[in-house]
């Protein structure tokens, strides 16, 4: 119990270092590699989940994106179609007036010229009358007698034709 | 000779009154500090542990050197 | 009574095994064959318990020895602090060593921390490890001026220390263990049985785990001291 023996001291010396040696190979690094590699493998699964995670979220805003370029889409096909058919109305309407106007100006002058045709020959007539008249006067009589009696004949005549 | 031995081992023996007194003050100030902080009291009774076996120690010298002197002079 | 007496001494006795024949005859004493056994028994656990390991579905075997070595370490590293992190392996050593050490007489075998040549051999290496902490961490010139601080008066007293620390590490380890033996003998000698396994849970289990903490934590706290 109390007798110490150098050899001895020195054989658990080395015992206890060889100990510790082979506690460090056998326990401590087996161990703690296996718990690096579990934490790394914890990190990689995170890592992997919070990626998963942001592509999800991406695919989602993406999503997103596109429903929202849908509706701005319908909303601006819709627009143009409204304002399409607004233009087509307005052209159509602008045609239509033309048109009428056009069928107006057109009956306008066709009345006009009628009327510019009916003037001329009343005014042919008129003055074929009032050739006649005179050739009628001039074989009859001449003066004022003959005047007046050309202007009555006329004036009948007239009052006959209008 | 047996007789003075045996009166040395005693008197070495008397080493533990001081690890006696030095546990009683430790466990004594550890109570006061448990009652005044119940929520520490793992830290507490670990350092109470360690203290206690470090004062401890004073009563172990003497006891080994008891032994010695019993073993030796025999 | 005398029976009693000459029982004990035989029991706190190391004999010699064997010697081996070199050097004018080795005496192989009886503590340094069961360090033997307890290395092999130390060896073959940790070989058995890190076979085959696994990152994830891991079996029981290889849970138990997750949980030893992170508590253990855990428990080191602790009273250690972070900058004595090289140190922890050989201190968990020690602790799994003198804690199974003794325990090991509850298994018929005599604790090898019951002869002095053990706890010595225990303490010079710690001490040993204290200093060339310190000089590894500090430098020789650093080192050698801790020996003058806080003032020069004391450095008497702090190379004193080199060896006055050593010796109080192995004399409470060895005293502790003996006691707690002779102890245990005088009450199986007043109570056959019964008894005995009561008082066994303290001196032998609860004493001896507590008496290698005790030894990991003053050796690590030199360190903590030595390298700071």
């Amino acid at each position: 119990m109390l007798n110490v023996s150098f050899w001895n001291l020195a054989i658990v010396i080395v015992n206890l270092l060889v100990l510790y040696i082979a506690m460090r190979i056998f326990l401590f690094k087996p161990v703690q590699k296996i718990i690096a590699e579990r934490q790394e493998e914890a990190d990689r699964q995170f890592e992997e989940a919070a990626e998963s995670k942001s592509q999800a979220e991406n695919m989602k805003a993406q999503y997103e994106q596109s429903l929202a370029d849908a509706e701005n889409e319908k909303k601006q096909v819709l627009k143009e179609a409204r304002k399409s058919a607004d233009v087509e109305y307005q052209r159509i309407l602008k045609d239509a007036e033309n048109a009428a106007r056009q069928v107006k100006q057109d009956a306008v002058a066709e009345a006009e010229n009628q009327k510019a045709q009916i003037i001329k020959k009343a005014e042919k007539e008129i003055a074929d009358m009032v050739v006649d008249a005179a050739v009628k006067v001039v074989g009859e009589k001449s003066g004022a007698e003959t005047d007046s009696a050309l202007y009555s004949k006329f004036l009948d005549k007239a009052g006959d034709e209008s | 000779m047996n007789t003075l031995i045996a009166i040395g081992a005693g008197i070495a023996v008397l080493g533990a009154l001081g690890a006696g007194i030095g546990i009683g003050i430790a466990t004594g100030k550890a109570a006061e500090a448990i009652a005044r902080q119940p929520e520490a009291e793992g830290k507490i009774n670990k350092t109470l542990i360690l203290g206690c076996a470090l004062a401890e120690a004073t009563a172990i010298y003497g006891f080994v050197i008891a032994l010695m002197v019993i073993v030796m002079l025999k | 009574m005398e029976d009693l007496a000459k029982n004990l001494m035989e029991e706190l006795e190391c004999e010699t095994v064997f010697t081996i024949p070199v050097f004018g005859g080795i005496d192989i004493s009886e503590s340094v064959v069961v360090t033997w056994i307890i290395m092999a028994v130390l060896i073959l656990a940790a070989i058995l318990l890190t076979r085959n390991m696994k990152i994830d579905h891991i079996s029981r075997r290889q849970a138990v020895a997750e949980l030893i070595v992170t508590k253990l370490t855990g428990m080191v590293e602790g009273m250690i602090g972070p900058e004595g992190k090289t140190y922890v392996p050989y201190l968990t050593t020690v602790l799994l060593y003198i804690g199974v050490s003794n325990i090991i007489g509850l298994f018929g075998f005599k604790s090898p921390t019951k002869d002095l040549t053990v706890t010595i051999a225990l303490a010079v290496m710690s001490i040993v490890l204290v200093e060339a902490a310190g000089i590894y961490h500090l430098g020789v010139k650093k080192w050698l001026h801790k020996f003058v601080e806080p003032v020069a008066i004391v450095t008497p007293i702090n190379i004193l220390e080199v060896f006055t620390r050593p010796l109080s590490l192995c004399m409470r380890l060895f005293g502790n263990v003996l006691g707690a033996f002779v102890i245990m003998e005088l009450i199986k000698m007043v109570v056959p049985f019964g008894v005995p396994a009561v008082f066994s849970m303290y001196f032998d289990i609860f004493d001896g785990l507590l008496q290698a903490y005790v030894f990991v934590f003053l050796t690590s706290l030199y360190i903590n001291e030595a390298i700071e």
